[in-house]
């Protein structure tokens, strides 16, 4: 890379541009002397806003036009209004049948039509928008649309070879070489002709079918209308600030229609006739009688005919003017094909379509019989955009727009903006220092380096990685002699960026410097807005609500409010709001404490207490939304689905537990018809849902929405049992699959199993109860059955009754007898201590068939079986221990304390050591940015160790079923004392 | 050093275009960094090619980072280049030290037998028993004739040597002194002007020796990942297949259909994601650039004097064992795996695919 670089001097390293785009430059020259100036630009590109700025101070033009829907221009006061203050964006909605779809504008400082609007209010300058209105079939996915997208330069193979050549990574390296780091005040003239080869170099990849599938024609075509109506009512000079990748076809097809800069103008009249403003528009047609025959040309849509030199030799005659055309910049908002949506006092029929081997696009080559194929295209093209010219313009839209603020992050074309700029932050930083004008623009740029080698470095200062000054200080001057290296006047953003990846990572390119790098380089600015200005209506819903919830949002004061979920409606309407507005992450509300009924934590409490604010960032969030909903219920729709969709990939398909979690969320913000909606589909994917779990957790789930109802205000509870019932069948047969899996898989059967059961007790459907008993015994009856289910199986029996107490001492003895696999017995012992650890107390058979069988053991075999017993003799708590230890003493006839464990004696030195570790242990987790697992462990104590339900352990799922007030042994008949969760403190 | 050597280095066998290089700084006027043989825009030219002064492209890829190596070979840190095995990183690093210094032989190859005399200096010991500790009994390593003569050094595999080795560098790189106390109590060489170190380590080999904070800190890392467009993967292959060969390819046939399905099959077990986006196993053996070369070579050298001078799909098949997979039976195992799976496939539309297939039996 060298300096002073041109875009001319590089496209063909010594060969001319393509012959369409010399003439397209011709063709400016010529527009320019009828007082049309077109300044083609890249959307937020500081360089142009500069050359922008320079020609409007320059020429004092009598009307800007600026490349955006002409729906916008009731927002030009406000615009320039000195309280807006970029970054800002124009909004406007289309609603229609598949739901409503947004589109924005952004602009910020640097932006060309940003800097186009003020310098041309500044220069009294009247100004308009001049694009057609924004038209959804453009676009197929219902995302929020931000206009002007600039695709085309990321994969145009010219763009691509040439930054190949100029050893830049892409095109957009490329730009900032080439545009970006001239130095400010030189001609503008020179970069926009550069910026217009820019922008054509992808155009001339393009064939005329896709420029129109893609809606560029479309809206080139209204863009020449609203140019060309401008010019005949407008007298002095007028800037066109457009697109670069429009204004080639612009450039040509003004000229054609204005009649200016062709050198041998040729007579095409194989087209329709031009309607007369205020005449019926007609459609193409066959030729007039007479008209010359046609030929089909290639990459032609429209039937038109490039007539060879001397056909209708002549200048164009000059279009008259009429009497009904439009007569002023009000008139572009008329539905009034009189008006500027008609095309204005076109050129009559035979004297305006002048194109011809040496027209647009032409190859010059003296003689050529045929033109070129570039010609071919541009001819196609200006054919294409006429035919639309020739047709009645569309009635302008009216639909609702709003100016709303913007920020930086947004504009990122990291964060997925098509048009947007790379590292808008830094861009900002050095335009505000270059405004500042306290320097040369090149030591600015300097300054600028350093400042954010700075910045970088303090954002990570309170990390595991931090930048010293010595590395800030080597990236500065890495950077700069990068920056010489390239022929770069200052160091540009990539030249710093490469500092920064060359002197600050060391072969880790790491969250912290990529976090630090991105603040930086991403910017966080957030436009303003003069009071009063009109809120787009998912903003103003959002206030509203909160408004009529009587919270108070008149200001971004923090406050923290206290609902009392069981006592009061209107509480249970603020909480469903703030889980809502807290789901969209719009950052506007905080959970401190309460239940949670998404993950079943701490549903004992009766009470939630919320923080909350309305700052800048939350209307930054709902707008952001836009691109989901219109309205807050319509954006928790769509990502109700998005989650719903993610969640069943991740689980490879329809999966019960997600769309159980969809319900619940449903329940939780308020979307009760998403409730029953989601339960439909819960139903259609239970019988698909093989993984034993999620039937499982969705079962628990739905059970806690039941016992959640009022707090939630969910009606039509039968539907939630229904579907309940319908899960259990499946759990059933589910399970029944999984009698004989190996050791390692047993525990989380025995968990189904015992959550099973738990689920059927708190059900108390006789219906499931009888298929679940039955379930059972069919374990119990297995002969292939493993020994931790069965034994859970036998547990349970006797639980419930179904089984004698004595039978589960014969198949304890069964199991552990001679010829049965050595750690049968232990296993099956296992499944008996995890669903039902009291029953060794409560059962003498039990505990005398234990000891005997323990006994029996020799002391090899004993050892092999150790770890299985341990396990098993785990579950029990440490006074069960106690127990047990004191009844095996007796029984050997030893003191008890010699076989009960003596911990320690702890001493206040020890309580206080404890402390400093948990002080210590804080810290750690909130370096490691997880504190919020203490707040989880705060808010879900009591949920957690309580209300635990025993089929969610070992991880089947986090939801404990039921609430503190909830009696936690469900499986167990009343007044008995045997199965239960576990965690329950003695 | 003679022509018939198997392998020059770059400074010889580019010693041309270093030359017009040299020239054209002159006539340019261009600032050399001190103790450069050339200006740093020269060393870039070097290495990525310069059109109008038939300088050629050797490094493919990355200009982004050439130009970041050679900015920090101009101040004081050290240029590290990371990477995994065969992304030409040694290559490299021979090129800059070459443009930079005119000579890229100043180089200490890590290994686990490296001591600290081979990064410092070691005796004649000989002449040490007879003259003391003197400028002639000492033996200078390839670092201490750079310090002394302000060159590039290189230290290649650096994370194969101990890190007791390796923090050697440490002080070397941050006081650009060398202490040699058997010349008396402050007896120290000085780095010239010019003087710099290359080092290069193998993302694969990190496990092997960590490099510790403090020589970390010492150096600018730079991280040389393997080409990202397969198209230009196997024109490069092709040239360095040219590069390798000379005449004998001449006398063998080698389709560019079968070199792609060569590229196709090194990419697909690299990346461990086929061409069609389906994630596979990934084998442990290195499947760079320079193995594809490797298999090509080896394929293209057995059908000229061992065949009938035509590289099938199947003879690919057949070189890769060796010459690619080594003796590794997971590696097998995986292969056996694609071949089953994603080849089988192929094979079903495709002919030069059926006859990679068919050879893959020796995988078996």
């Amino acid at each position: 890379m060298t300096n002073a670089p041109s875009l001319a001097g590089r496209a063909g390293a010594g060969r001319p541009f393509p012959g369409r785009l010399a003439r397209a430059f011709d063709l400016v020259d010529g527009l320019s002397e009828v007082g049309v100036w077109f300044a083609p630009v890249r959307h937020h590109s500081p360089a142009c806003a500069r050359a922008v700025g320079a020609a409007i101070d320059e020429l004092a033009p009598a009307a800007v036009l600026i490349e955006g829907p002409a729906e916008y221009d009731h927002l030009i006061p406000a615009l320039l209004d000195q309280g807006t203050v970029p970054p800002v964006a124009i909004l406007s909605q289309h609603p229609s049948a598949e739901g409503t779809t947004s589109s924005l504008y952004p602009l910020a400082d640097f932006s060309p039509e940003w800097m186009a609007l003020r310098r041309g209010a500044a220069a009294g300058s009247r100004l308009a928008f001049i694009d057609r209105d924004w038209d959804r079939s453009e676009f197929a996915s219902d995302a929020a649309v931000r206009l002007s997208g600039e695709r085309h330069y990321h994969v145009s193979a010219a763009l691509t070879a040439l930054a190949a050549r100029e050893h830049c990574r892409d095109a957009d390296e490329l730009w900032e070489h080439l545009f970006e780091l001239r130095p400010p005040g030189g001609p503008w003239a020179d970069l926009f002709r550069d910026a217009l080869a820019w922008g054509a170099l992808p155009r001339l990849e393009q064939p005329v079918e896709a420029l129109i599938a893609e809606g560029s024609i479309d809206r080139e075509a209204a863009m020449a209308r609203h140019i060309a109506a401008w010019r005949q009512r407008t007298e002095g000079a007028l800037v066109v600030v457009t697109g670069a990748f429009h204004t080639i076809a612009l450039v040509e097809v003004l000229a054609t229609e204005l009649g200016v800069g062709w050198d041998r103008p040729v007579h095409l009249d194989a087209l329709p006739a031009t309607p007369r403003a205020g005449a019926p528009a007609r459609r193409p047609g066959p030729p007039e009688p007479g008209a010359i025959p046609e030929a089909p040309t290639p990459g032609a849509t429209s039937k038109i005919v490039c007539l060879g030199p001397g056909a209708v030799p002549g200048p164009p005659e000059p279009s008259p003017t009429s009497d009904t055309g439009p007569r002023g910049p009000g008139a572009t908002h008329q539905a009034d094909p009189s008006g500027p949506g008609a095309m204005p006092e076109a050129p009559a029929t035979g004297a305006s379509l002048m194109i011809g081997p040496s027209g647009p696009g032409a190859m010059p080559e003296a003689g050529s019989p045929r033109p070129g194929p570039a010609l071919e295209a541009a001819a196609a093209e200006v054919a294409a955009i006429q035919e639309r010219l020739r047709q009645r313009s569309p009635a302008p839209a009216e639909r609702p727009s709003w100016l709303i603020r913007y920020d930086l992050t947004a504009l990122n074309s990291l964060s997925g903006y098509g048009a947007g700029i790379r590292s808008p932050g830094y861009h900002q930083r050095l335009w505000d220092s270059q405004a500042r004008g306290e320097q040369d623009p090149a030591a600015a740029g300097r300054q600028n380096a350093i400042d954010c080698l700075i910045a970088v470095a303090h954002q990570t200062q309170d990390s595991n990685h931090q930048i010293s000054i010595a590395e800030v200080s080597a990236a500065a001057v890495h950077c700069a002699r990068l920056a010489e290296l390239r022929g770069h006047p200052y160091p540009s953003r990539l030249d710093l960026l490469d500092a920064a990846l060359a002197c600050f990572a060391k072969g880790d390119f790491d969250a912290v410097l990529r976090d630090g790098i991105g603040q930086v380089f991403g910017g966080n600015k957030l436009g303003q807005l003069p009071p009063g200005t009109a809120a787009p209506p998912i903003v103003a819903e959002a206030r509203e609500r909160a408004r009529g919830l009587k919270l108070n949002i008149v200001d971004s004061t923090s406050r923290t409010v206290d609902l009392d979920l069981r006592r009061s409606a209107s509480a249970r309407r603020r909480s469903r709001f703030f889980w809502l507005m807290s789901y969209l992450d719009t950052g506007f509300a905080t959970r401190l404490v309460g239940p949670d009924f998404l993950t079943g934590r701490a549903l004992g409490r009766l009470r939630e207490r919320w923080r909350y604010a309305w700052t800048p960032l939350v209307e930054a969030s709902l707008i952001g939304l836009l691109e989901e909903g219109s309205s807050l219920e319509e954006a928790g729709r769509r990502r109700l689905a998005r989650s719903l969709e993610e969640n069943e990939a991740a689980a490879g398909g329809g999966s019960a537990a997600a769309v159980a979690q969809a319900v619940a969320q449903a329940a939780l913000i308020g979307l009760h018809d998403e409730v029953w909606r989601y339960g439909a589909v819960l139903e259609s994917v239970i019988d698909a849902d093989s993984d034993v779990t999620s039937v499982l957790s969705a079962a628990w789930r739905l059970l806690g929405l039941m016992r959640a109802r009022e707090v939630l205000d969910l009606t039509g509870i039968d539907r939630l049992a229904d579907l309940i019932t319908r899960l259990a069948p499946q759990l059933v047969y589910l399970l029944g699959g999984l009698h004989a899996v190996d050791a390692s898989g047993e525990e989380a059967v025995v968990q189904a199993l015992i959550g099973m059961v738990e689920l059927t007790g708190r059900l108390g459907d006789p219906g499931v109860t009888a298929l679940v008993d039955q379930a059972l015994a069919g374990l119990r009856s297995d002969p292939d059955a493993s020994a931790g289910p069965l034994g859970a199986a036998v547990a349970l029996g006797v639980v419930q009754g179904s089984v004698p107490q004595d039978l589960l001492a014969t198949r304890f003895a069964v199991a552990f007898a001679p010829g049965a696999a050595l750690d049968f017995g232990p296993r099956f012992l296992n499944g008996v201590l995890q669903a039902a650890p009291d029953l060794l107390f409560h059962t003498a058979e039990l505990f005398d068939a234990v000891d005997a069988a323990v006994r029996r053991l020799e002391p090899d075999d004993f050892l092999a079986v150790l770890p299985q017993l341990r396990r098993g003799f785990g579950r029990l708590r440490p006074f069960e221990t106690a127990r047990l230890a004191e009844r095996v003493a007796r029984d050997s006839g030893l003191p008890a304390a010699s076989l009960t464990p003596v911990w320690t004696r702890l001493t206040s030195a020890d309580l206080a050591f404890g402390q400093e570790v948990e002080v210590e242990l804080r810290a750690s987790l909130s370096r490691d940015c997880l504190a919020g697992w203490l707040d989880q462990a705060a808010s879900g104590n009591a949920g957690l160790d309580r209300g635990r339900a025993p089929g969610n352990e070992g991880g089947v799922d986090e939801y404990p079923g039921l609430g503190e007030d909830a009696e936690p042994r469900g499986n167990c008949k009343p007044g008995e004392d045997s199965a239960r969760g576990r965690g329950e403190t003695p | 050093m003679s022509t018939e050597a198997v392998r020059q280095p770059a400074e010889l066998k580019f010693a041309d275009e270093l030359a017009r290089l040299a020239q054209d700084d002159q006539e340019q006027g261009g600032a050399k960094p001190p103790g450069w043989k050339l200006t740093a825009r020269a060393v870039r030219s070097f290495v990525i090619g310069d059109e109008p002064l038939g300088v050629e492209r050797k490094f493919y890829g990355d200009d982004p980072l050439v130009d970041r190596a050679i900015v920090t070979l101009m101040g004081r840190q050290g240029l590290m280049l990371v990477g995994e095995p065969g992304t030409a990183k040694s290559m490299l690093s021979e090129l800059l030290a070459a443009a930079i210094s005119g000579n890229s032989n100043l180089t200490i190859q890590g290994t686990a037998a490296t001591t600290e005399d081979h990064v410092r200096y070691s005796w004649n010991y000989a002449l040490l028993l007879a003259e003391g500790p003197t400028e002639r009994s000492i033996v200078p390593s390839p670092i201490y004739q750079a310090m002394v003569s302000g060159r590039i050094a290189r230290f290649e595999e650096i994370t194969r040597a101990a890190p007791e080795i390796q923090d050697t560098m440490v002080s070397l790189l941050s006081e650009k002194h060398l202490m040699v106390p058997e010349f008396g109590a402050d007896a120290r060489i000085a780095a010239r002007s010019g003087f710099n170190v290359i080092a290069t380590a193998n993302l694969r080999d990190r496990g092997v020796n960590e490099m510790s904070a403090a020589l970390k800190r010492r150096f600018n890392f730079e991280t040389v990942h393997p080409l990202a467009d397969p198209q230009f993967e196997v024109e490069l292959v092709a040239r360095q297949l040219e590069a390798e060969l000379g005449p004998d390819l001449r006398s063998v046939k080698f389709d560019r259909e079968v070199l792609d399905l060569l590229v196709t099959v090194f990419r697909d077990l690299r990346t461990g994601t086929t061409k069609e986006g389906t994630v596979i196993k990934r084998p442990e053996a290195v499947m760079s650039t320079a193995e594809a070369v490797g298999v090509a070579v080896s394929a293209a050298l057995e059908a000229r004097y061992l065949g009938d001078a035509v590289v099938t799909p199947g003879r690919i098949a057949d070189r890769m064992l060796g010459v690619a997979l080594k003796d590794n039976q997971e590696d097998a195992a995986r292969l056996r795996f694609y071949a089953d799976t994603v080849i089988r496939e192929r094979a079903r539309h495709d002919r030069r695919w059926k006859a990679f297939l068919t050879a893959t039996r020796t995988w078996r």
